[in-house]
């Protein structure tokens, strides 16, 4: 009974003493049990490094489109004797990464405390195996019959993003090279939507940094699915826009909807580096198991970071924005969709082509944009065999990412930067854009369309005593001779720093479209309003 | 009169839409956005319901406080408070509801009823209690989620119902069964230690009962006092 007293003395004296964080990190004791951590290196002196043995082709042209210098530190390898000394006082080596100059090992605490004591080792810093990545999809029972919806729904995987085209002009992202990093490839060497890609043998290496073996060809169908909105083909008709890309596998998750590890995809960006790829999608992304939504600022995990290297190298990292939008708790972008460099995507409805619910919104937890773009979240999709009706943003990428590759085939002489900014201004609702829909869905009519052509005001404002009112200039509102989408008005109303305080997306039945009372604002706030193409602001002053 | 009546409620309806009526297709409010939470699964406060189911274990205090372990079980459900110290400890609070059912193997009942077969025998307790605990968590990183973690704690019950409930069958095969309810000789609380140790949603619990379930007055023999449980915590993975 005394027992009891005492604890129940010290649990309140505890709970209503104490504000959270209060103690040093290190309270608890050291577990005893084997960690998984990243052991970072000081330097890398004296080490021999021949980048045309090491990089493919590709990867050297690549580097010296963007002005790189082929014999960069950070591509150097880990000092050999640096590996070879902790080898033997680890319990393992396991991933090495010369950008971060840095290897994770399995090792005990005490393991540890001799490990950093050691004059060559910078820092050490803990991982956790179990992962949560954004990427999700509802899956439906493989159908063997295409009906209406399915193919109207195929045909939109590249109409929603007029890839004709790129198409009628002969761009399907033909040498260019695509590394997908998922959770497994099963079937993509004999399924028919991926024949024209055997045929010319265009998966020019795989590897799969789960099981450190070169087959991808098993496990989760979640990457065939992707690689199939990339580049698939059903009896001639496209199911993404690169058909003619190059493609690099790489399975970085052990099982795509739950646990992953984010350390292969930090080995995967390296290898897709060194073998030349000029995009990487990744419809992957991390969150809650690791994070707190503060943390998605680009810079906090190593993900993000390696994403910044990746881009710094000439490589164009699409990722999917997450499926978290529909989660209170979380609701944003997870990482590295988080990190500036990296054109994150997120998810619309079809047919609507307005953000679909589970798509994570922006912004980011230091104030950017984020979603950058946005495509179609539902898909028809290869499977392990046949096709199926899937969702997630992890198929918005992919469609994004050929997208990606048949501009930079239109543009070789680009460098990911413009091609990154392309894409941007591409989009529907550019130079607006919110935190669901980006700059809207990227369109390929853009690059081909006289771009001299002004684009007329569709509405105006027009102030009376106490309010502002939306008049719409477009006479045909009611007319089915406009698409729905060209009847959405975008706004949203901005603090006098240029914050975004809410926005919306309104259906525009009736000339006016939109009436705000004045004295709902203050004054140096602002509202944006964007209608079929046209964009246009007003800022509300002292009344 | 009745159509200017009519004319009226029509006009009132209509000056209660909207000036113009479009459709609102997305709408985001981003001014709470900004603040950082103080609730959620690893921050400073979380609640989450939980529901567990266990049996009871260990050595009786004497032969008549034997039970059949597999017919002598507990049900509860409760929420559960978690506040945060750091990224190692918490501390917290459960309130639940339970329910015990223990089956007695050699009660007295049983050799009252001479031939007659004694089909089943239960006692049955209803009990609400709250639980105070000290929690460890191991893991260096980790996100907005539970994780791994152990709980050492203390509990209390108060028991505001309780059933004494058996079946026989009569020499001509009519099937009686006796129920008596508000039992003078439980009594009304127990307390004692549990232990928790949790994988995210799954828990497997353990607790000691320090107090006895019976006055001593009674004469009965204490049932066993360990309690080996799991437990799912109702919250996101």
């Amino acid at each position: 009974m005394k027992l009891l007293i005492i604890f129940c003395f010290l649990w309140f004296a505890q709970v209503f003493s104490q504000p959270a964080g209060s103690q040093p990190a290190g309270f608890f004791p050291q577990a005893g049990a084997t960690e998984n951590v990243w052991v970072f290196f000081t330097d890398k002196e004296n080490v021999e490094f021949d980048p045309f043995a090491f990089f493919h082709p590709k990867a050297i042209e690549r580097r010296l489109r963007h002005g790189q210098d082929l014999f960069d530190e950070i591509d150097f390898p880990v000092r050999a004797d640096y590996l070879q000394t902790i080898a033997g006082m680890v319990d393992s080596l396991d991933v090495v990464s010369r950008w971060f100059n840095a290897v994770s090992v399995y090792a005990s605490p005490l393991q540890l405390e001799t490990l950093e004591r050691l004059d060559f080792v910078d820092r050490i810093e803990y991982m956790t195996l179990n992962l949560l990545p954004a990427a999700y999809a509802e899956e439906e029972p493989i159908i063997s019959k295409f009906s209406t919806k399915d193919m109207e729904l195929l045909l939109a995987h590249t109409a929603h993003l007029k890839g004709r085209w790129f198409h009628k002009n002969g761009f399907d992202g033909r040498g260019i090279r695509i590394a997908i990093f998922d959770a497994g490839f099963p079937g993509v060497d004999e399924h028919p939507a991926f024949k024209h890609i055997l045929n010319e043998n265009r998966i020019v290496a795989t590897r799969d940094f789960v099981r450190n073996q070169q087959g991808v060809f098993h496990k989760n169908s979640h990457g065939a699915s992707v690689m199939s909105v990339i580049g698939g083909l059903i009896d001639s008709v496209p199911m993404g826009l690169a058909t003619g890309a190059e493609f690099l596998l790489a399975r970085t998750e052990t099982w795509t909807e739950f646990f992953s590890e984010e350390k292969n995809w930090l080995a995967a960006v390296e290898w897709a580096d060194q073998h030349g790829a000029d995009i990487i999608n990744s419809s992957l992304g991390y969150t809650r198991h690791r994070y707190f939504p503060e943390d998605m600022d680009g810079n906090s995990s190593l993900v993000a970071r390696a994403a910044a290297i990746a881009f710094q190298k000439g490589m164009l990292i699409v990722n999917a924005a997450g499926n978290e939008g529909g989660t209170e708790s979380w609701k944003i972008i997870g990482t590295p969709a988080d990190a500036p460099e990296v054109l994150s995507v997120g998810a619309v409805d079809f047919p609507s082509l307005l953000r679909a619910d589970y798509s994570s919104r922006g912004p980011t937890a230091d104030g950017r944009l984020s979603p950058s773009v946005s495509a179609l979240g539902t898909v028809y999709a290869a499977g392990k065999s046949g096709f199926k009706r899937i969702q997630g943003t992890s198929f918005a990428s992919p469609l994004l990412a050929g997208f990606a590759a048949c501009l930079w085939q239109m543009h070789p002489d680009w460098t990911n930067q413009q091609v990154f900014d392309a894409i941007q201004q591409s989009a529907t609702l550019f130079p607006y854009f919110d935190y669901s829909h980006g700059y809207g869905i990227p369109q390929a009519d853009f690059f081909f369309r006289n771009k001299s052509l002004e684009i007329q005001p569709t509405f105006e404002f027009e102030i009376t005593k106490d309010t502002l009112k939306v008049l719409s200039r477009l006479k045909t509102l009611n007319e089915t001779g406009l698409d729905r989408q060209d009847r959405y008005l975008y706004y949203q109303v901005r603090d006098a720093s240029d914050l975004i305080l809410e926005y919306s997306v309104l259906l525009a039945t009736e000339t006016e479209i939109l009436k705000l009372n004045l004295s709902d604002f203050e004054p140096g706030q602002k509202i944006l309003v964007h209608l079929a193409g046209y964009t246009s602001a007003w800022t509300f002053l002292n009344q | 009169m009745l159509i200017r009546f009519f004319v009226l409620i029509l006009m009132g309806v209509l000056a209660g839409l909207p000036a113009k009526a479009q459709e609102v297709l997305v709408y985001e409010d981003l001014q709470g956005d900004t603040l950082k939470s103080e609730y959620g699964m690893n921050r400073k406060h979380y609640r989450h319901p939980f529901i567990g189911f266990g049996f009871f274990a260990g050595d009786a205090g004497g032969p008549t406080g034997k039970i059949k372990s597999t017919n002598s079980w507990t049900f509860e459900y409760g929420v559960r408070y978690k506040r945060k110290f750091n990224h190692y400890l918490s501390a917290g609070a459960d309130w639940s509801f339970s329910r015990l059912q223990y089956s007695p193997s050699a009660w007295e009942v049983a050799s009252l009823m001479g031939d007659m077969p004694l089909n089943s025998e239960k006692l049955v307790m209803v009990q609400t209690g709250l639980g105070l605990y000290q929690r460890f968590n191991w893991q260096k990183r980790r996100g907005d989620f539970i994780g791994r973690f152990l709980d050492i704690g203390v509990y209390g019950n108060w028991t505001f119902a309780s059933r004494h409930v058996y079946a026989f069958e009569q020499p001509t095969g009519e099937k009686v069964k006796v129920k008596k309810s508000g039992l003078d000789y439980v009594q009304p609380f127990d307390y004692g230690l549990l232990a928790r140790i949790g994988f995210g949603n799954f828990v497997l619990k353990s607790s000691y009962r320090f107090s006895d379930h019976f006055k001593s007055e009674s004469g009965l023999e204490e049932f066993p006092r360990f309690y080996f449980g799991f437990e799912m915590g109702l919250h996101p993975f």
